[in-house]
């Protein structure tokens, strides 16, 4: 009953969306590299929200896995990494972090676009993976939702401004031969 | 139903704790904030369907009309009211109160403040970077001029401006020289060469950082001239710590203000937090209310229910127990004397059924003694009115007296002089009064009444009772009696000396035939003749009389009366009236139970009547015919003579009653006498001449009895 009457308040404002343009695993020397390129729209009011002071936090994830007949696949590689993308008034500056690592950026775009780009981030050893042998990779960046602020995640149910849907790409990844 | 609506209770009100909790901003159930949500809708509807169903069951009741079902209606809408009023109001006023007073957070004087204090700090910030660039500029100027540019000469620069850290760069971030105040900070922190390069083409910026200690760094840089034009262009970079009292009073008010911020983004969620956790709230309190509304309308109802039920049984003659509700209650205890009530009732009525039965059965036999009495009594009430009159006597009157109730007795249309009689016995002789009536039967004969009146006391309502006996017959027997005595003593008296007067007679004649001679012995022989054949007469009538007197008592046996008949009429073969004898039906007719030689006489004396009766008749005829009749046998003579009398008829079968000149008036005296003895019937009728009907009972008793069948009979040759 009253979910159907927050139905007809939820406002029209557009979702906002991660779409994942490319992903590509590059072997290294230590091992495995992940490096991804998303199209990152928040939407309008998530960006406001933002520029508010608003933290929001993204997940970043990525799962290997090998394809196996007749079976479940096996699991072979998951790795999360979490951004918190926030605004400092008083420096006016947006600061994304991840773990220890600060940025600090002048405009939301240029903090959106170093959060849409990753590179070279290591997500396997080297002997993970069997050479040769064919995966099954799938990296999504999704905005965690359960880090909203309470009010918002009850916004959120309903509100579409305060949705972000996350798309997830999935790619075949062969491992290369090692020239020896 | 119960059980699931308490459980379902129970649940809610777990899930509106957590709820509550939550909403008070636990970290522990933010997160799980929507689920509970949804949880606690759940059981908010699980609570509706389970009332609705019972809402749905009652609905049912009512509409079938079933007993209690009205009372639990209005037991439930009553409780249900006192739940949802009082809670329908708390909701209002506190949603009024939140919401409110979620919308007095935002204030635009707060937002002032907050914006105000946040350019505060900034405005601190900016004049700090503008102080360092213009001192990083001095510096520059003076480095500019400097060829050789050693480590001294910089630390000299960063101790006149304040600085904790000093840094020479080239355009790409390459290191020349730097000094730092924190002797284990050697290595500065080297900003994007974008910056750098952004610093070279606008005379030198001033940003603020972030420093790793969590502390706020500014920093200027400043593009530092060249001596020759080859020369590379350098940067310095200085950078300064902005004191940690400003910085916390800033970051504070910017957390503020964030917070703030946050808050007025996410009010509507705010407000729909508060409208959904009350909202539940009140409707797993409504719910559970009406729930328990419907527990306690049944608890109760149920004693009253008991009650009404009870009385109703009551109502329909039902004095069994009722089930009592084990409560220590006045309802209890109402049960309790309600059951001690109907036990009584129950008593009482089981004792008044006794009585009224056992006055029934007395009433019952009363009627049955009065039904059988073979008197007859009427009942009038105090106008006269015909109450009641008993089967003897309507039998004795002949009559059913149908429609006599709604007439008085004057106007009576028949029995009018007994109707007459006894209004006068009422009026003139009192209230108890008995006399002896003559009436006229419908068919011409007498009847004779004896009818006592008797006024009946004012006290059991009035009114008056006729008691009358037909005493015709017992009139007529006690003649019969009285000339049976007569003619025995006649008999007696007058026989003793007949037997001298003959044999004087005989003796004078036989003395004086040889002395008189001529017509003296003519006279003689005469004379005594005629004594002798008088004598001789009266002996055989006073032997007549000896006979009716003492006629003996039959003895039965079975008779052919058929065969009897014909023996009989053997002798009257020189009859000058031709007998015809009819035998209808022709088969053969059963044996009667009688006395033969009297049934000889019974016949010679109405044959003898017959044929007397006949001396003037011109075509003399006498007809009998036997028949079978309801169970006895009848015999009829007939002659086509002048019949009987009116006067003779009533009395014919009393001695010396007689239409003949020589008759002794015996013949049907005793005919009447045999056939009483013989426990038959006769009856005398004019049909064209005389009639004597016999009816005589069969040797073998029929198989079904049946009441007299004489008087139909009569009636109809009546008729």
């Amino acid at each position: 009953m009253l979910a159907a009457l927050l139905l007809f308040c939820a406002a029209a404002a557009h979702a906002g969306s991660i779409e994942p343009k490319a992903a590509a695993l590059t072997p290294g020397e230590d091992g495995y590299t992940l490096s991804a390129e998303f199209v990152v729209d928040l939407g309008s009011r998530l960006e406001d929200a933002v520029a508010r002071g608003v933290p929001l936090y993204f997940n970043l994830e990525f799962i290997l896995e090998r394809g196996r007949k007749y079976w479940v696949n096996e699991h072979i590689v998951t790795r999360g990494l979490g951004y918190r993308l926030a605004y400092s008034s008083l420096t006016r500056q947006f600061r994304l972090s991840t773990g220890n690592l600060h940025r600090n950026f002048a405009s939301l775009g240029e903090a959106l676009r170093a959060l849409s780009r990753i590179a070279a981030l290591p997500v396997a050893a080297k002997d993970a993976l069997k050479d040769g042998e064919t995966y099954e990779a799938a990296v999504r960046l999704s905005l965690d939702r359960s880090q909203l602020p309470k009010p918002f995640q009850v916004d959120a149910i309903t509100d579409k401004g305060l949705q972000v849907d996350a798309g997830i790409l999935r790619w075949r990844f062969t491992a290369p031969l090692e020239a020896k | 139903m119960r059980i699931a609506l308490a459980v379902a209770a129970a649940l809610g009100a777990i899930l509106l704790y957590l709820l509550a909790s939550a909403s008070a901003n636990t970290a522990l159930f933010a997160q799980n904030y929507p689920w509970l949500l949804a949880i606690n809708g759940i059981a908010a509807a699980a609570l509706l369907v389970l009332v609705a169903l019972q809402l749905r069951q009652l609905r049912r009741d009512f509409r079938a009309g079933v007993f209690g079902s009205r009372l639990k209606s209005r037991l439930l809408l009553m409780l249900s009211l006192m739940a949802v009023l009082p809670g329908a109001l708390v909701y209002a006023v506190s949603m009024q109160f939140a919401v409110s007073s979620i919308d007095s957070w935002f204030d635009v004087r707060v937002d002032a403040a907050l914006e105000g204090g946040l350019n505060l700090g900034r405005s601190v910030l900016d004049s700090q970077q503008a102080d360092l660039l213009a001192k990083a500029r001095g510096a520059a100027l003076d480095l500019g001029d400097a060829t050789l540019l050693g480590p001294t000469r910089l630390n000299r620069i960063r101790e006149q401006a304040g600085a904790q850290g000093a840094v020479l760069l080239t355009l790409g971030g390459q290191v020349l020289a730097s000094s730092s105040a924190e002797l284990g900070n050697l290595m500065p922190v080297i900003p994007a060469p974008s910056l750098l390069r952004q610093a070279r083409a606008s005379r030198g910026i001033a940003q603020t950082a972030f420093a790793d200690g969590g502390g706020l760094l500014v920093r200027a840089l400043v593009p530092v001239a060249g001596n020759g034009l080859n020369a590379d262009p350098r940067i310095l970079l200085l950078s300064k710590e902005v004191p940690p009292s400003i910085v916390d009073s800033a970051q504070s008010v910017e957390s503020a203000h964030r917070d703030y911020q946050e808050l007025q983004l996410g009010r509507k969620g705010l407000k729909q937090i508060y409208t959904l956790t009350l909202t539940l709230a009140l409707l797993l309190a409504l719910f559970a209310a009406i729930g328990l509304a419907f527990l306690l309308a049944e608890r109760l109802a149920r004693p009253l229910l008991i009650l009404a039920e009870g009385t109703r049984a009551v109502a329909a003659g039902d004095f069994t127990p009722r089930a009592t509700v084990e409560a220590s209650d006045e309802l209890g205890v109402l049960t309790h004397s309600f059951n001690s009530m109907t036990q009584q009732l129950g008593d009482a009525r089981a004792q008044a059924e006794h009585h009224r039965a056992e006055t029934e059965a007395a009433q019952a036999y009363l009627e049955s003694v009065l039904a059988n009495l073979s008197a007859g009594v009427l009942a009038f009430d105090l106008r006269f009115r015909l109450r009641a009159a008993n089967r003897g006597a309507l039998a004795i009157l002949g009559d059913d007296l149908a429609g006599f109730e709604q007439q008085r007795l004057e106007d009576w249309p028949r029995h009018e002089a007994l109707a007459g009689a006894i209004l006068e016995g009422f009026a003139k002789r009192g209230a108890e009064w008995q006399e002896q009536l003559e009436l006229a039967r419908a068919d011409g004969t007498a009847q004779a009444l004896l009818v006592r009146g008797t006024a009946l006391p004012a006290g059991g309502g009035g009114g008056y009772v006729v008691v009358f006996d037909d005493i015709t017959q017992l009139i007529a027997a006690q003649r019969s009696a009285a000339w049976g005595e007569v003619a025995r003593r006649l008999a007696h008296e007058i026989k003793n000396p007949l037997t001298p007067i003959q044999l004087s007679a005989e003796r004078l004649q036989l003395k004086l035939a040889d002395q008189l001679s001529g017509p003296s012995r003519d006279l003689l022989d005469r004379a005594t003749q005629t004594i002798v054949n008088q004598v001789e007469a009266m002996k055989n009538m006073v032997n007549d009389f000896r006979d009716y007197a003492r006629t003996p008592l039959p003895q039965l046996a079975p008779v052919e009366l058929a065969a009897l008949l014909d023996d009989v009429l053997e002798l009257y073969h020189r009859s000058p009236a031709a007998i015809a004898v009819e035998r209808a039906p022709t088969s053969a007719l059963p044996p009667v139970l009688a006395d033969a030689n009297q049934l000889r006489q019974v016949l010679h004396n109405v044959l003898t009547n017959a044929q007397d009766a006949l001396t003037e008749a011109a075509v003399p005829k006498i007809s009998i015919s036997l028949a079978r009749d309801a169970g006895r046998l009848r015999l009829t003579v007939r002659d086509n003579g002048p019949g009987f009398p009116p006067q003779i008829l009533s009395r014919a079968f009393e001695p010396y009653v007689t239409t003949k000149a020589k008759g002794t008036g015996l013949g049907l005296a005793i005919v009447k006498k045999i056939v009483d003895d013989h426990g038959g019937q006769i009856r005398l009728a004019n049909d064209g001449g005389g009639e004597v009907s016999i009816w005589l009972p069969l040797a073998v008793a029929p198989a079904q009895g049946s009441g007299p069948q004489g008087g139909s009979e009569a009636e109809r040759d009546a008729a």
